[in-house]
């Protein structure tokens, strides 16, 4: 999980504003003005200059384009106040759905209304609006932890595991672990994983959790099988920790991300698995319930969520990839990281993506 | 002869370090023998070395009556821009990528602090403002010059710097440099007490003298020893005094003789005892908080150093917090916040007092948040103390 700069807000009065917005559901009209017409598919980024949502975009226009749909998009450059004005722009132009990566799950809440108003479908981007009335496409956090944790298990079944874990004030950690237990906790039960440790790590950095698993190798007096790390950062501090007691390699490490140089240290042997969230595929993903919704039909797969506020929400929840050295083919053929920079510096036993 | 004592030895300092021995015991004997191992004493010494080199810095920055809250993001972006010059302009393991990386981050940490130090004394903003400015700035460009990427690795001189399997100096050359300093104890007390005689000073009583040295040079052989006693995983090689650590005790020796013994430092002390009335003798007292700022973001780039190479990454993460860690080690080292007085070996002391708790609450399996309360109480505590005993007219 990459640690954002930004805090999304959840607010108590998130509840009143999707109470009053509860009535009028999108999913039932049609995006009728424009149904005769090629479809017009807005987006609203929040901050569409770093560079990772050129590669949403990317997945976006690659089912948008050739579906005949015209793609029309607004920067709100991490405005909570100009991503308003975007969406009111955006619908004034006339959307068949609308695509809101918000900034802030509580302050784009008016913009929804709009678009609701017009009968304009609305999906919430990546991460979460508050409200019932938006079709929320993201990446399922519970599988992120259970795909990390199947992939570990594989490489250490047996022994003394220890859980490196986000921050204990982010609720996403609690997501998470609750993936991981879906695997670990039939195991723990058994006896076969026995759980030695466990620290979150303030703000997730690499240097605390470094310091931690340092000492958690002292405790252990090294006798330590996997450290289940919650995201990149972190297993690269526990890597670190790892290194220094010529351990790197021979304990289960995992991470998330996909990180270049962990994806690096996969090919190097040196890590088992990082959970990759490839925006590509979410971005497709996104653009094909776009044209569902403008046609006014469901949404293949869609399932339900539930808001921070408690609200119902239609979802569709993409599964992560778990990338270990068996697959790192996947993120060079999306052209996540080019082949020459994941195989530098691999030695001995070469991964077939680098062969 | 007591009277004699009391002159001879900071009253504070001997607190602290009795204090520290009873948390060391303490804690020794809830882990069953663990914290004070050789390989916990050695991973303990290289934790506090960040905080350590930064507190030292830090020290001068509260006596004048300033702070600065920027320090751990000034660490992270350097740590980014580090490994962005030891990855994109030099050949990574080239012969003169390791060097050259130590002079850029050393430099723009110097010319951030310089920067910031400006603002604080020429523009007149308040240092709080002008760094929590800081703070908010260098975290976020340094997640911008690199999109939040991790770099890494980093080149394999360079990681010598942050300890690490190859990072220290083995058994001979730590002994070698261990005699070196007991000698140097012995000279320095030896010259101190010819000039008292020389100056018709009466020097301390000679068994006073002579048990101190004893008990430095005891210090200085046990540490060394500890230092030693640590294998390198797997084999039965000792260890020796890790690299970070020699960088701080060379920082800890040079900031304490340019706050004691040189014009910069008393203009420090001076200015942050009585602004006014430095300002009135004569000090520049502008170019003086530039200069302090300055030092402390030099500092800073050597933290960055050191914590880059013992992660082995250039990470945006780093550092995050990490400037409430340093100025609590100031403080609970006995710096007061309203300025005028510190001590830069009580602010290590203080890091040191900090780590020890928070590495001991991790070797018992505490978890972190109820970590960050008993540190949290702790700070309060100390200061509380320190408090008293200054009001009660301890030396």
């Amino acid at each position: 999980m990459r640690v954002s700069m930004s805090t999304t807000a959840l607010c108590s009065a998130a509840l009143a504003v999707a109470a009053l917005a509860g009535g009028l559901s999108p999913f039932a009209l049609p995006g009728a003005a424009w149904a005769q017409e090629a479809p017009r598919i807005c987006v609203s980024w929040r901050h569409f200059q770093e560079e990772r949502w050129k590669i949403d975009e990317a997945g976006m226009r690659s089912v948008l384009d050739p579906a005949g749909a015209t793609y029309v998009s607004a920067d709100a450059q991490s405005d909570p106040q100009k991503q308003l004005a975007d969406i009111e722009g955006l619908l004034t132009g006339g959307c068949s759905a609308i695509i809101i990566l918000a900034q802030d799950s509580q302050a784009v809440l008016p913009g929804l209304q709009a678009a609701v108003a017009q009968g304009v479908p609305v999906i919430a981007y990546d991460a979460p609006i508050d409200s019932a009335d938006a079709l929320f496409v993201s990446f399922d956090n519970v599988a992120v932890g259970r795909l990390m944790a199947e992939a570990m298990v594989a490489a250490a079944p047996k022994g003394n595991w220890a859980l490196i874990e986000g921050d204990a004030a982010h609720s996403i950690v609690n997501i998470f672990r609750e993936g991981q237990m879906q695997v670990l906790k039939p195991l723990i039960d058994k006896g076969d994983i026995k759980i030695v440790a466990q620290q979150n790590i303030q703000n997730w950095t690499p240097d605390l959790a470094q310091q931690a698993v340092e000492q958690i190798l002292t405790k252990e007096n090294n006798a330590i099988d996997a450290v289940l790390a919650m995201n990149d950062g972190m297993s690269t501090g526990s890597a670190a920790a790892l290194a220094a007691q010529n351990l790197l390699g021979s304990v289960a490490l995992s991470g998330q991300d996909g990180d270049r140089v962990v994806l690096n240290r996969i090919a190097k042997g040196q890590q088992t698995v990082t959970i990759w969230k490839n925006a590509s595929t979410l971005g497709a993903a996104a653009a094909q319930a776009a044209l569902s919704l403008a046609a006014g039909q469901p949404v293949e797969g869609a399932g339900t969520f539930t808001t921070g506020s408690g609200a119902q929400q239609p979802s569709l929840l993409l599964e992560p990839v778990a990338v270990t050295r068996d697959n790192l083919a996947v993120v060079v053929d999306a052209g996540w990281i080019p082949k020459a920079e994941l195989c530098a510096g691999v030695t001995g036993s070469v991964p077939a993506a680098c062969q | 002869m007591a009277a004699g004592w009391r002159a001879a030895v900071d009253t504070r300092l001997a607190v602290m370090l009795l204090i520290l021995a009873l948390v060391w015991v303490g804690l020794d004997l809830l882990t069953g023998g663990r914290f004070l191992s050789a390989r916990n004493l050695f991973n303990l010494s290289l934790q506090v070395t960040v905080t350590g080199i930064m507190a030292t810095g830090m020290v001068l920055v509260i006596v004048a009556r300033q702070i600065d809250l920027s320090v751990g993001s000034v660490m992270g972006f350097m740590g980014v821009a580090g490994a962005l010059v030891q990855t994109d302009f030099l050949p990574v393991d080239g012969p003169h990528t390791w060097w050259i990386a130590l002079a850029a981050m050393l430099a723009g940490g110097a010319a951030l602090g310089a920067l910031q130090g400006a603002l604080v004394a020429y523009a007149a903003i308040p240092a709080f403002v002008v760094t929590l400015g800081g703070l908010l700035f260098f975290r976020n460009a340094a997640y911008f010059i690199n999109k939040g990427e991790t770099i890494a690795p980093l080149d394999s001189t360079f990681q010598l710097m942050g300890g690490g399997l190859r990072g220290a100096i083995g058994t001979t050359a730590s002994w070698t440099l261990c005699a070196l300093a007991c000698a140097a104890v012995l000279a320095s007390v030896l010259m101190s007490r010819s000039r008292q005689e020389r100056f018709g000073v009466r020097p301390r009583p000679i068994a006073i003298d002579a048990v101190l040295t004893a008990a430095a040079m005891a210090a200085i052989v046990a540490f060394v020893a500890v230092m030693n006693a640590y294998k390198q995983p797997g084999t039965d090689i000792g260890m020796g005094i890790p690299v970070p650590v020699l960088i701080l005790i060379g920082v800890v020796i040079g900031m304490s003789i340019l706050a004691r013994r040189t014009a910069f430092g008393r203009h420090v002390f001076a200015y942050g005892g009585n602004p006014e009335a430095a300002r009135l003798a004569g000090i520049d007292v502008r170019w003086l908080i530039l200069k302090i700022f300055a030092l402390m973001g030099l500092l800073t780039g050597l933290a960055a150093v050191v914590i880059s190479a013992r992660l082995n990454a250039g990470a945006s993460a780093t550092g995050t917090m990490a400037e409430l860690n340093v100025i609590a080690a100031a403080v609970i080292g006995g710096t007061s916040l309203a300025g005028g007085v510190g001590r830069i070996v009580g602010a290590v002391l203080g890091a040191l007092f900090m780590q020890s708790l928070e590495s001991g609450m991790i070797l018992l399996g505490i978890s972190s948040p109820l970590q960050k309360m008993v540190l949290a109480g702790v700070l309060i505590l100390a200061v509380w103390a320190d408090h008293r005993a200054r009001k009660a007219g301890a030396p």
